[in-house]
């Protein structure tokens, strides 16, 4: 009689409640991945806005209070050899969307001269560089606008601004780029925004948002005190942090989403550990008996431990799995779209996820048969034997 | 003839552990959908409920909120125009200019930086806003002074009265705070206000942000509304709890995420909660033959179980109400996409929502011992009686 078979019988002895463990396992399990494969993909984004090495200028008071656009002089001017900063680009907020539509597209018109070489990861081929560069109209989209709206390569689209003057201009979308975290962005030519600005009587070309791209994590951290000190007393105060800093203050708007999800982790962690350890506690008591019978016929003691323990283990794995597996393939086939603040392409689960999901699973699963495990090995096997049940 | 509550109270002991681990999965699901509601509703009561239903909020057509909004001083004179606008005291129409900027404050919390709007208002904001309530006194007009809603002082450093901040596009001009005021706790609360003419100096504004029209009869809002967005003013109108209502939808898209989520693991919970109550039912099967020897029914049967499922749910509600209760009080804010500034809420567990989670956790007993209870009416009185 192996291992294996003393577990299945033992789990299809009570059917019934194998499956409702198993069910009540498996949809906090599913709510769990979902929620780990988030922040995992959270902290994926930030990993890589890490490696772009990137400072962020803006002014100091508040976002909205545009800086002037020559204080791109200014700062390159810091740095005249160029060993600390690659390129400087302009960024300022244009907050587009398709007429008759509420939803925004997070919209910024860039300096188009060195647009490419801050934003480099968005992978530039030659002919779409020129084309950025030629064409006062060009706008690169992410990819989950572009879906959203389905747009393609070449296409003419014309977007309402929602600041002012509340421009309505036409652009040209020479590229779509599913680089991490830009998906759910779109950038145009700001020297065609601030022309059209000008037309309609704001001539003062400003920028929201300065992005340096830098040579290493310490010219990066130098540029930053650097800058803040130069402007400092001056009409023009800045703050410059890096890329993580910067898109944290957007990520408040969803109310700490990575926290609250750490806690329904958390939540479910907890849930799913005293469930286990309950159907755990029945069916010890129910087969009280039948392990005495076991010890009486000659199971070692760590043969019974192994028997209540990897039954326990058994449900917690299954159940967990019964939970994660189809939420994974079901997110995959569907691809839920993550339009908004948030950087992310797509709901789906991550391989990193299932494999901490299981992980959770299967230390609840130790954690919930250690007790009745421990019961087991020191029952007393004739007063257990003895016992009506 | 029904069983006595008694006997069901008793039959929660005699298998204690499980009854326990049972309450215990309900009141984390409780205490979790509690924390969650409460924080969903604080946020949408601090924007959502704010404006006046006989208030008119101007916009620029092109604009999705006042911070983007910019109104120019030839069409905001046609607004005093405006049908059925309600006349202040001084026989001019209740229409108040507003200009609406932004700046910098510091957390008490943590001391991370957010961004608060400031209203630059006339005396017109306080007949229009007229639920806006003052402790200290109201800035005088022409003055470097300010006040600051009751959120935004509970929130943010250097906010009391005789505190100095310094606002303007580049932070030159000092305000003195002279007053603190209550708006039933609308989104003016994480607000800080200031003469209009001040603010657009400070802020080198040559234009206001919005207008706010006090009408007459909330019933003929409609009319107004068309005046304003028809050819002779072009501007965009909606009555203030709509404007607010469609700026707090958009913070509500987490709460909503969230909530599915708690569902769910409700959904699991559900299942925990048969799985414990067919262990009950099979452990009983020769007492319940007994009751029904002795002329208990089998509605009595069924309606004892469902009785001892309800009582571990309300048990759990209890305890998860009890674990919740330290996140009441909680003041939070967060940041609009919209507006890009801050609105503080707090974290309020009421009795709407404790009632709102005894339902939910009754539900939840109630369908995870309706299968347990239905099995436990048809035992074969019987065979389960002469079972050893």
């Amino acid at each position: 009689m192996t291992l294996g078979y003393v577990l299945l019988q033992n789990l299809r002895r009570n059917p019934l409640r194998s499956g409702l463990t198993m069910v009540a396992f498996a949809l906090p399990m599913a709510v769990f991945v979902v929620g780990i494969s988030l922040v995992l993909a959270l902290q994926q984004v930030s990993k890589a806005n890490e490696a772009e090495l990137r400072l962020a200028v803006q002014n100091r008071i508040a976002l909205v209070n545009a800086l002037p656009e020559r204080l791109r002089r200014e700062i390159e001017a810091l740095d005249p050899d160029k060993r600390r900063i690659v390129a400087v680009c302009g960024f300022r907020w244009f907050g587009g969307r398709v007429p008759n539509t509420k939803s925004g597209i997070q919209s910024l018109g860039a300096d188009p001269d060195t647009f490419p070489i801050v934003y480099r990861e968005l992978r530039w081929t030659d002919e779409e560089e020129q084309s950025w560069k030629r064409d006062r109209r060009a706008a690169v989209v992410g990819s989950n606008v572009a879906a959203q709206y389905g747009w393609n390569v070449g296409d003419r689209v014309t977007l309402e601004s929602t600041v002012p003057p509340y421009l309505s201009l036409e652009f040209v979308i020479v590229k779509i780029t599913d680089a991490t975290g830009r998906v759910n962005g779109m950038y145009l030519r700001r020297d065609y925004f601030e022309e059209s600005r000008a037309e309609r009587g704001f001539r003062n070309p400003g920028c929201n948002v300065f992005w340096l791209r830098c040579t290493s994590i310490e010219a990066m951290r130098e540029m930053q005190t650097l800058i803040d000190e130069h402007f400092a007393n001056s009409p023009n105060e800045t703050r410059t942090m890096d890329e993580n800093a910067f898109a944290a203050s957007f990520t408040e708007a969803l109310g700490n989403l990575p926290g609250l999800m750490q806690g329904i982790a958390l939540v479910v962690v907890f849930i799913v550990a005293l469930v286990a350890g309950n159907t755990m506690m029945m069916s010890f008591r129910e087969r009280t008996r039948e392990l005495a019978v076991f010890k009486a016929i000659g199971f070692s003691n760590r043969r019974v431990f192994g028997v209540v323990l990897s039954e326990s283990v058994m449900l917690a794995v299954v159940g967990a799995a019964a939970g994660i597996l189809p939420t994974a393939a079901v997110l995959g086939a569907i691809g839920v779209r993550m339009v908004g603040f948030l950087p992310i392409t797509s709901l789906t689960v991550s391989p990193t996820a299932i494999v901490i999901a299981m992980c959770i699973a299967l230390s609840v699963g130790v954690a919930a048969g250690l007790v009745p495990a421990w019961q087991a090995i020191r029952l007393n096997t004739v007063s257990a034997l003895r016992r009506v049940g | 003839m029904t069983l006595p509550l008694y006997y069901n109270w008793r039959n929660l002991f005699v298998r204690k552990l499980t009854t326990l681990l049972t309450v215990a999965v309900i009141a984390v699901v409780v205490a979790a959908l509690i924390v969650l509601l409460s924080f969903g509703s604080g946020m949408k009561r601090s924007v959502g409920g704010s404006g006046h239903p006989a208030n008119l909020l101007v916009l620029n057509a092109g604009a999705t909120a006042e911070s983007t909004s910019l109104i120019w001083p030839e069409d905001a004179r046609l607004l005093v125009q405006t049908p059925g606008a309600a006349v202040g005291p001084d026989g001019q129409p209740l229409v108040s200019l507003e200009i609406v900027v932004q700046t910098d404050v510091r957390r008490l919390r943590d001391g991370s930086s957010a961004n608060v709007a400031v209203r630059g208002v006339d005396d017109a904001a306080l007949a229009v806003h007229d639920q806006v309530r003052i402790h200290g006194r109201i800035f005088r007009q022409g003055a470097r002074e300010a006040m600051v809603g009751r959120a935004a002082q509970s929130l943010y450093r250097g906010l009391n009265i005789g505190d100095r901040i310094a606002l303007g596009r580049s932070r030159s001009h000092e305000y003195e705070i002279v007053g603190v005021f209550e708006a039933a706790g609308s989104a003016f609360e994480s607000e800080i206000w200031a003469p209009r003419t001040m603010i657009a100096d400070s802020y080198q504004r040559r234009f206001d942000s919005s207008a706010v029209i006090r009408l007459l009869d909330p019933g003929r809002i409609d009319e107004a509304a068309a005046y304003v967005n028809g050819p002779a003013v072009r501007l965009k109108a909606a009555s203030e709890p709509e404007y607010y209502s469609q700026l707090s939808d958009q913070s509500q898209q987490v709460v909503y995420l969230v909530l599915g989520l708690v569902i769910i693991m409700a959904a699991g919970a559900v299942f925990a909660v048969a799985n414990t109550m067919y262990a009950a039912v099979d452990g009983r099967r020769r007492e319940i033959a007994m009751l029904r020897t002795l002329g208990f029914s089998r509605v009595a049967i069924v309606a004892a179980f469902l009785i001892e499922a309800a009582m571990i749910a309300t048990m759990a509600c209890g305890l998860g109400i009890a674990a919740s209760l330290p996140f009441s009080g909680m003041r939070r804010d967060f940041l609009s996409p919209v507006t890009h500034s801050v609105t503080g809420f707090e974290i309020v567990i009421t009795p709407g929502i404790c009632l709102a989670a005894l339902v939910a956790a009754i539900l939840v007993g109630i369908v995870g011992a309706a299968a347990p209870a239905a099995r436990a009416a048809r035992t074969p009185i019987v065979r389960a009686l002469r079972r050893g």
